[in-house]
């Protein structure tokens, strides 16, 4: 009775308004079916890809072989496929789908930290911070006795959680900007510095020019399992963090003054969430190198299936950019075989336009 | 006052007969002092309008009243729970169980239904990692019905209109389970209806139990709705009473400098201001005189 007067008085200004009915989130098992579903047909189809495309059925045979030994589930595999398939292509698919998790995590949880979908995971100076570790460690040799173990990879990872603190730092110490708005004019400004650092000592030193561009374009050659178990654990904090971070990123959407009212520490968020998103694109960053739009394209295709609440947001902008990047991954080294692309390239020419597309369609209110 | 009934009847409140009080507040920002010298109580079950002109420092009062704004001198204390307790020392959480203040505005970043954006007020209840218990989600619930969001429960907030949109954050603050409640301009941009009805939901929510202020610019909707009005003007408190005995053409035309004529309400007799503006009455005597 009282609802109905309530709505029933209806505003001149208000009745003109179109009333959609706002769009349900799909059920969290359905969305949480979707997501595996979708991985897991991504991580198989990298498998298959490659400088020779597998067939499926023989993909699966060869993961059966040694995942159930003794039980040929689909059928017998091939000795050879099996070695390529568990030496060559697993470990670097699961090292992309890591990178990608983490890039996707990041990438929520920024966009979650400055309200804004277009925040991206390098907006904080770590891809800058994490290209000057590896070029410093590929061009001078500072980590000559960690060479062969991934020094390279912890020079990046050192790089980007260097430039990320550095970041926090002056945008703490600042007085009279907004925290929030000064970690990104920090960011921009320390990665502008960074990469003119790296251009620097690039243009030194021309002799390594192409190991460092590679790095710099981003990809997943001739990583193995080892560069898989150093990236995991980081790209697993991040996520873990970011979970925990979920309802302080809602609150956060209402804007600060409104979270700290409603009894959140804003501080300890903001510090929170720079640490999860720095620590999952550093972890992406040193195992890949630079690779643009998964962080951001990412957490916008988990938007449109589960909505904007992050609990529900995060672990499906992990598994979106596992996707993306894992398929994306089996595109760069399939696409021009036997020659590899960089996969930020691949990243960056498939995923601007589909950005763009979506960004044109969209209707799901996501972006508003 | 039908409505307010069925409300009344409907909210159970968990923790009544808190109120607030301020003793010789000052409240001010870095390097510069808005208020000084404030002295006011909130008491429970009362509804208090705090009117003054732009920029007297409404909000800033509520900020501190919320104990969002540390004092520069004096005290705000809750009182009522068996003792008083400085509003400035309690943390975070403890603050916000107690006390909820709607903002006039927000700008939602992501289009979050209704009910989650509602819940966020059970934050301070269940904290970081706990997770929404049976009390809290019966918060939102009730919450909801309160303020008649049940049918919009899904819709995402972003959708919603000037009106809706102020219904959700009130209900967001009732989710809190506050006993203070303080409202910056809760009337604002809403159309003659709403705004009653808004105040009505007021009332009722006072009527409780809590102790309720808000800040208002139409001073007839003061009038009308709230048991006290405290005038804020020329960074101190001009004047706290009934609306009879704050609400005067003197006092309006201390603190805004407008020449209004104060009447009564047909009905309830409480007054009520017309403006009075020079070119109007140009041929008439001095108001004032």
């Amino acid at each position: 009775m009282r609802a109905k007067a309530m709505t029933g008085e209806t505003a001149p200004t208000e009745a003109g308004r179109p009333r959609r009915a706002g769009r349900r989130p799909l059920s969290a098992p359905l969305a949480a079916a979707i997501g595996l579903f979708a991985f897991t047909f991504a991580l198989l189809a990298s498998l298959c890809l490659g400088a020779a495309p597998i067939a499926p059925r023989a993909v699966l045979a060869a993961l059966a072989a040694r995942a159930l030994p003794g039980h040929p589930l689909f059928g017998a595999a091939d000795p050879v496929t099996t070695t390529i398939i568990w030496e060559l292509r697993l470990a670097r698919s699961l090292i992309a789908a890591v990178a990608g998790a983490a890039l996707g995590t990041s990438g929520a949880v920024l966009q979650g930290l400055f309200r804004n979908p277009l925040a991206d995971p390098y907006a904080l100076g770590v891809s800058s911070g994490a290209s000057l570790g590896a070029v410093l460690a590929i061009a001078i040799g500072i980590a000559p006795p960690l060479a062969r173990s991934g020094g390279v990879e912890a020079a990046a990872f050192a790089g980007a959680i260097a430039a990320a603190a550095i970041v926090y730092a002056v945008a703490r110490a600042g007085v009279r900007t907004a925290p929030t708005a000064a970690l990104l004019l920090a960011g921009a400004a320390v990665g502008s510095f960074l990469s003119a650092a790296v251009s620097l000592i690039v243009s030194l030193n021309d002799r390594d020019l192409h190991r460092v561009f590679f790095w710099l374009l981003g990809g997943f050659g001739g990583k193995s399992w080892g560069e898989l178990w150093s990236a995991l654990p980081p790209a697993a904090a991040a996520v873990g963090l970011a979970m925990l971070l979920a309802r302080p990123l809602d609150l956060l959407g209402a804007g600060e003054e409104a979270a700290a009212s409603l009894g959140l520490d804003v501080g300890k968020t903001r510090f929170l969430a720079v640490a999860a998103s720095s620590l999952g694109a550093a972890a992406a960053v040193s195992s890949g190198g630079v690779i643009g739009f998964v962080g951001l394209i990412g957490p916008h295709f988990a938007r449109i299936i589960v909505g904007p609440a992050h609990r529900r947001l995060i672990p499906a902008s992990a598994l979106a950019g596992a996707a993306l990047l894992a398929l994306a991954d089996a595109l760069a080294r399939s696409v021009a075989a036997p020659l590899e692309l960089p996969v930020g390239v691949v990243t960056a020419l498939v995923g601007a336009p589909l950005f763009l597309r979506l960004l044109a369609r969209d209707r799901s209110g996501a972006w508003r | 006052m039908k409505r307010a009934h069925a409300i009344a009847q409907r909210v159970p409140c968990p923790v009544l007969g808190c109120g607030i009080a301020a003793r010789g507040l000052c409240a001010g920002y870095q390097g510069r002092t808005v208020l000084s010298d404030v002295d006011l109580e909130i008491r429970p079950g009362e509804l208090l309008a705090i009117i003054g002109p732009n920029g007297a420092g409404k909000t800033t009062l509520l900020k501190a009243l919320a104990g969002e704004l540390a004092p520069k001198a004096g005290s705000v204390r809750l009182f009522g729970m068996g003792g008083e307790r400085e509003v400035a020392r309690l943390d975070l959480a403890e603050r916000a169980r107690a006390i909820a203040r709607v903002l006039q505005s927000e700008d939602p970043a992501w289009p979050l239904p209704v009910r989650d954006y509602v819940a966020a007020g059970t934050f301070a209840a269940t904290g970081w990692f706990g997770a929404p218990g049976q009390a809290e989600r019966r918060a939102v619930e009730e919450a909801l019905d309160t303020m008649d969001l049940r049918d919009l429960a899904h819709r995402p907030v972003t959708e919603l209109s000037g009106g809706e949109f102020r219904r959700v954050l009130i209900a967001r603050a009732l989710a809190q389970r506050p006993a203070v409640l303080l409202l910056d301009e809760p009337a604002a941009e809403l159309d003659l209806a709403r705004q009653t009805d808004t105040l009505g939901f007021l009332k009722a929510l006072a009527a409780q139990g809590r102790a309720v202020a808000f800040t208002v610019h139409d001073l007839n909707l003061a009038s009308l709705a709230a048991d006290r009005v405290a005038l804020v003007a020329g960074g101190r408190l001009a004047a706290i009473g009934s609306p009879r005995e704050v609400i005067t053409s003197e006092t309006i035309f201390a603190a805004y400098g407008a020449a209004v004529l104060v009447g009564d309400h047909p009905v309830s007799g409480l007054p009520q201001v017309m403006h009075a503006p020079s070119w109007l009455l140009a041929d008439e005597e001095d108001l004032h005189g």
